[in-house]
C-alpha cells in the first residue's frame, strides 16, 4: 500500500484520506459482462431475421393471405387491434420490423448471426477465465439450501412493493454470502443457458457434421425450438436483472464498471443493523 | 481420543477429505483492501472512461454493421455502406468456412438413407433422382466464393475424372427456399 499522497483536498481529516473497499468482480468478468450488451442484441437481432426464413411455428397457408408463420399472425392482429397502427404498411412484417433487423435480410443476418455467435463463445470463455482468476466462480455455485432461500427472497420481492405501499416494515432475509439463493440461481443458470446456446446453435449450424450434437437434442428442428426457447430465457432473466440491479442503487451497478463495492458486509447484515 | 480414532480410521480421513474438498468450493469472505482515495478516484475515472468509450465503440460499430434499413426504422440515416464493412463481414465467414472444413473429415461420415425414407418432395422429383444421364449437359457455375474465384463444374468432366458414388443423406437449408427444409437425395462423387 503506497502511502497517502498529499492532495489538494479541502477536508483536512485525516481519515479521510483512506477508504475501504472489497473487491466485487475481476476485470475480465466486468469486460466480457458488458461485451455481451452488444453481442446478444446483435445474436436477437439477426436470429429473428433468420427465422423469418424458414418459421418453426407455422400453419396450413391461410386461403386469403397465404399467410403461415405464427409471428406475422400476430403482427396482423396486432395492427387491426391497436388503434396506432391501423395504417401500418404491411401488417405481417410488423414483429420483424421491430424486434430483428428486418425482413428479407437472410444473408447479412447470418453473416452478423455468425460474426456475433464467435465473439460470443470468445467472450464465454473471457468471463470463465475471470472467474477463475478471481475466484468468483465460488459465490455462484448453488448450495443444498438454496431452494428453500431462492423461495424466501422470492416472497421478499413480491412482497416488497406492498409492504412500502402500507408503510409495513419488510424484512430481508439474512444471508451471509456474496449472493442470495436467487441471484445465485439467475448468475448460475445464464452461463449454463449460454452453453445451451452455443450447443444448439452448433447442432443446427453444423447438423450434418455434428448429427450426434443434433441427435442428442432431439433432431434438427428440436434444436431449433431449443435455440429459440433459450432465447426467451435471456429475456426472463434480464427484466427482473435489471430492475433488482437499478432498484439496488449505484453501489451495485458501479461494482460492475469498476469492480470494488464500499459494501463491506452482505446486503442483508447491513439492514439488519440499520 | 487416539484409540477412537484407529477403530475408525475410514470415518476419520473420509471426513478430512470431505472437508478439504468443501473448504476448497466454500465461499471466501470478502477481502477488504484500505484503498487512498485519491488512488482510488483515479482508479474510478479510469474505469468509467473506458466504459463510455466501450459504449461509444459499441454505438459505432452497430452504426457500421446494421444494415441501412434497419437504422432507417431507428431514425439514423447512412447514405452508404462502406466496403470495409463487406470485408468484415465476409472474414467471419471466412474464419465459418475454416472450422466447416477443419470438422470434414474421411473417418467422420454423416448419417446416410435408403431411398424408402427419403421424403417425396416436389424438388426432389418426389423422391426418385434420377441418375446424371438425365443431365447430361449439366452444367455449374460458382460465383461469389469466399476465395474471390468463379468455379466451372461440367457433368461430363466430373464422370470421366471421378467414379460415381450414390449416398443418401439428409439435406438442411435454411431460408431461401423455404419448401424444400428437410429431406433430400443428393449424389456425391468422391474421386
Amino acid at each position: 500500500m503506497p502511502p497517502a499522497k498529499k492532495t489538494k483536498s479541502t477536508s483536512t481529516v485525516p481519515q479521510r484520506q483512506h477508504v475501504l473497499v472489497v473487491k466485487r468482480h475481476h476485470f475480465l468478468v466486468r469486460w466480457s459482462h458488458w461485451l455481451n450488451v452488444p453481442l446478444l442484441l446483435g445474436l436477437v437481432l439477426s436470429g429473428i431475421s433468420i427465422y423469418w426464413s424458414s418459421p418453426v411455428y407455422q400453419h396450413k397457408p391461410d386461403p386469403v393471405t397465404g399467410n403461415f408463420d405464427v409471428a406475422a399472425d400476430f403482427g396482423i392482429w396486432l395492427c387491426a387491434h391497436v388503434p396506432g397502427l391501423h395504417h401500418y404498411s404491411s401488417p405481417p412484417d410488423w414483429i420483424y420490423n421491430h424486434l430483428s433487423l428486418g425482413p428479407g435480410m437472410l444473408a447479412l443476418a447470418l453473416r452478423l448471426h455468425w460474426l456475433c455467435a464467435y465473439s460470443f463463445m470468445v467472450n464465454g470463455m473471457v468471463y470463465v477465465a475471470g472467474l477463475v482468476l478471481g475466484g468468483g466462480w465460488r459465490s455462484l455455485l448453488p448450495r443444498r439450501t438454496d431452494l428453500f432461500d431462492a423461495l424466501r427472497m422470492f416472497r421478499y420481492y413480491i412482497g416488497f412493493p406492498f409492504a412500502k405501499l402500507l408503510r409495513r416494515q419488510w424484512r430481508h432475509p439474512l444471508f451471509n454470502t456474496k449472493y442470495n439463493a436467487l441471484q445465485r440461481a439467475a448468475y448460475f443458470s445464464v452461463p449454463v443457458a449460454g452453453c445451451l446456446s452455443v450447443a444448439t446453435g452448433w447442432a443446427i449450424h453444423k447438423p450434418m457434421q455434428l448429427h450426434w450434437l443434433a441427435a442428442i437434442l432431439g433432431g434438427y428442428n428440436a434444436a431449433r425450438v431449443w435455440h429459440f426457447w433459450l432465447l426467451w430465457i435471456y429475456i426472463l432473466f434480464l427484466a427482473p436483472h435489471l430492475i433488482l440491479v437499478l432498484a439496488d442503487g449505484w453501489d451495485t451497478l458501479r461494482s460492475m464498471i469498476v469492480g470494488w463495492s464500499t459494501r463491506l458486509e452482505p446486503p442483508a447484515v447491513i439492514a439488519h443493523e440499520q | 481420543m487416539s484409540s477412537k480414532q484407529n477403530r475408525h480410521p475410514f470415518v476419520v480421513a473420509k471426513s478430512v477429505a470431505m472437508k478439504k474438498l468443501e473448504s476448497f468450493f466454500a465461499e471466501r469472505p470478502p477481502r477488504k483492501i484500505e484503498m487512498v482515495r485519491a488512488r482510488l478516484h483515479q482508479l474510478t475515472r479510469r474505469d468509467v472512461l473506458l466504459f463510455g468509450a466501450g459504449a461509444a465503440a459499441a454505438l459505432a460499430g452497430g452504426g457500421f454493421l446494421l444494415p441501412r434499413e434497419t437504422l432507417k426504422r431507428l431514425g439514423v440515416r447512412r447514405s452508404m455502406d462502406s466496403p470495409g464493412k463487406e470485408w468484415f463481414l465476409n472474414r467471419a465467414v471466412r474464419i465459418d468456412d475454416d472450422v466447416a472444413e477443419a470438422l470434414y473429415s474421411a473417418n467422420r461420415r454423416v448419417p446416410t438413407y435408403t431411398k424408402s425414407q427419403i421424403t417425396p418432395l416436389k424438388n426432389n422429383y418426389n423422391g426418385a433422382t434420377p441418375d446424371p444421364g438425365y443431365i447430361s449437359g449439366w452444367n455449374l457455375t460458382l460465383d461469389g466464393l469466399a476465395s474471390g474465384l468463379s468455379v466451372s463444374l461440367d457433368i461430363r468432366n466430373l464422370t470421366s475424372h471421378f467414379s460415381l458414388q450414390e449416398q443418401i443423406t439428409r439435406l438442411v437449408c435454411v431460408g431461401f427456399c423455404v419448401a424444400c427444409a428437410t429431406t433430400e437425395s443428393a449424389t456425391r462423387l468422391s474421386p
